[in-house]
């Protein structure tokens, strides 16, 4: 099937969300829309593509010496100017993790590349793991 | 690799924050969270331990704090999963979905997604009334503001939702009022100002100030009549 189709199609990924980031989500912004306004920008993740540094009239930058992404959104919800979006690719599944969300004026510490990176592992060691059948077909 | 420390052995001192924690937890919860850390990974366990470091150090600021025991609570399974779990019952959630699900627990959210969703329906039909009236091409629009063709064409066909730096942009493309693009872009900004006077220490810039003292409201003719002051009353006791 995919030999069939034209090489400009571009992936369009399947964006899930880490379970710790609906915390993070709740403390940069308290305000149920806002959340939502910016859940609606991180929707365009599911066009990301490595090779733009431009995500349709977002930007993204890689974090050095880590396999995470962070997408900048500039559009202020209220309690912060700016947020951002760490995201990080998981292949072959195609899947993008949202890891973290970031108000843009904090600063990616150490600590945080840290913490950041125990999400990702969760996520690498959990992935497969089926809900209803934990051990796998037999 | 996970060792057990004896009475014989002597502690760590990375090892201090997770016995001041363990020390913090109530009996069964301890319990729990005892059992959780024996069944993880060693991966997941070694991450739990450095987590418990950047939650009590001393510089840790309240927001690596509160992430890092976030994530121990995602790392031992102590947040509540079924809610986070979608059919195929793999970890996480999907960002679409997720938003559906947040709207059919929260009747305002869902009134505010059918919101975003006519908006953004509205300023395609809006946007794509402008490029015709003024024969602009997706290409010729995407050159003049900095952007890709196909991040026109998702706008176009609601798939992307607008920054209000880009709104901007386009009007100023077109040579037309943003709000000739987004009629509620004004209200938007306004309700936000608002929100932002609540967060606590929030500094008024000289322009929010002025506009406090606006002076250009006339004054009202009702004339009432001064209070008695203290010093009267005192007199008239």
């Amino acid at each position: 099937m995919t030999e069939r189709q034209p090489q400009e199609i571009p992936v369009r990924w399947k964006v899930r969300i880490c379970r710790a980031v609906f915390g993070d989500a709740h403390g940069v912004l308290p305000r149920l829309v806002g959340r939502a306004e910016l859940r609606r920008q991180a929707f365009k993740l599911e066009w990301w593509d490595e090779s733009d540094e431009q995500l349709f009239d977002l930007s993204w930058k890689p974090v050095p010496n880590t396999p995470m992404r962070v997408l900048a959104i500039s559009d202020s919800y209220g309690f912060a100017a700016g947020f951002h979006v760490v995201f990080s690719p998981i292949e072959p599944d195609e899947t993008l993790w949202v890891i973290a969300v970031m108000r843009s004026d904090e600063e990616m510490t150490d600590a945080m590349k840290r913490i950041f990176q125990a999400r990702l592992n969760i996520i690498l060691e959990r992935k497969d793991i089926s809900h209803d059948n934990p051990f796998g077909d037999l | 690799m996970s060792t057990i420390n004896t009475p014989d052995q002597p502690i760590d001192r990375k090892d201090v924050p997770f016995l001041k924690f363990l020390i913090s937890l109530p009996g069964e919860q301890l319990q729990s969270f005892c059992r959780a850390l024996q069944e993880c990974s060693s991966q997941i366990r070694e991450d739990v331990l450095q987590m418990l470091e950047i939650a009590d150090g001393d510089q840790a600021s309240q927001l690596e704090r509160s992430r890092a025991l976030m994530t121990i609570a995602d790392q031992l399974h102590l947040l509540p999963t079924q809610s986070l779990r979608d059919n195929e019952g793999r970890l996480g959630m999907g960002l679409v979905e997720s938003e559906g699900l947040a709207a059919a627990e929260v009747p305002a959210l869902a009134v505010h997604i059918a919101k975003m969703d006519s908006q953004e329906a509205d300023f395609a039909e809006r946007l794509r009334n402008l490029m015709k009236t003024k024969h602009i091409t997706q290409k010729e629009l995407a050159k003049r503001i900095e952007c890709s063709q196909p991040a026109i064409s998702h706008m176009l066909n609601r798939k992307s939702r607008p920054q209000r730096k880009t709104l901007m942009k386009l009007a100023r493309a077109l040579s037309v009022d943003v709000r000739e693009l987004w009629p509620d872009l004004e209200v938007a900004e306004r309700l936000d100002t608002v929100a932002a006077f609540q967060e606590d220490g929030y500094v008024m810039t000289d322009a929010e100030a002025a506009a406090l003292k606006d002076s250009t409201q006339p004054k009202s003719k009702i004339k009432g009549r001064a209070l008695p002051s203290r010093k009267s009353n005192r007199g008239g006791k």
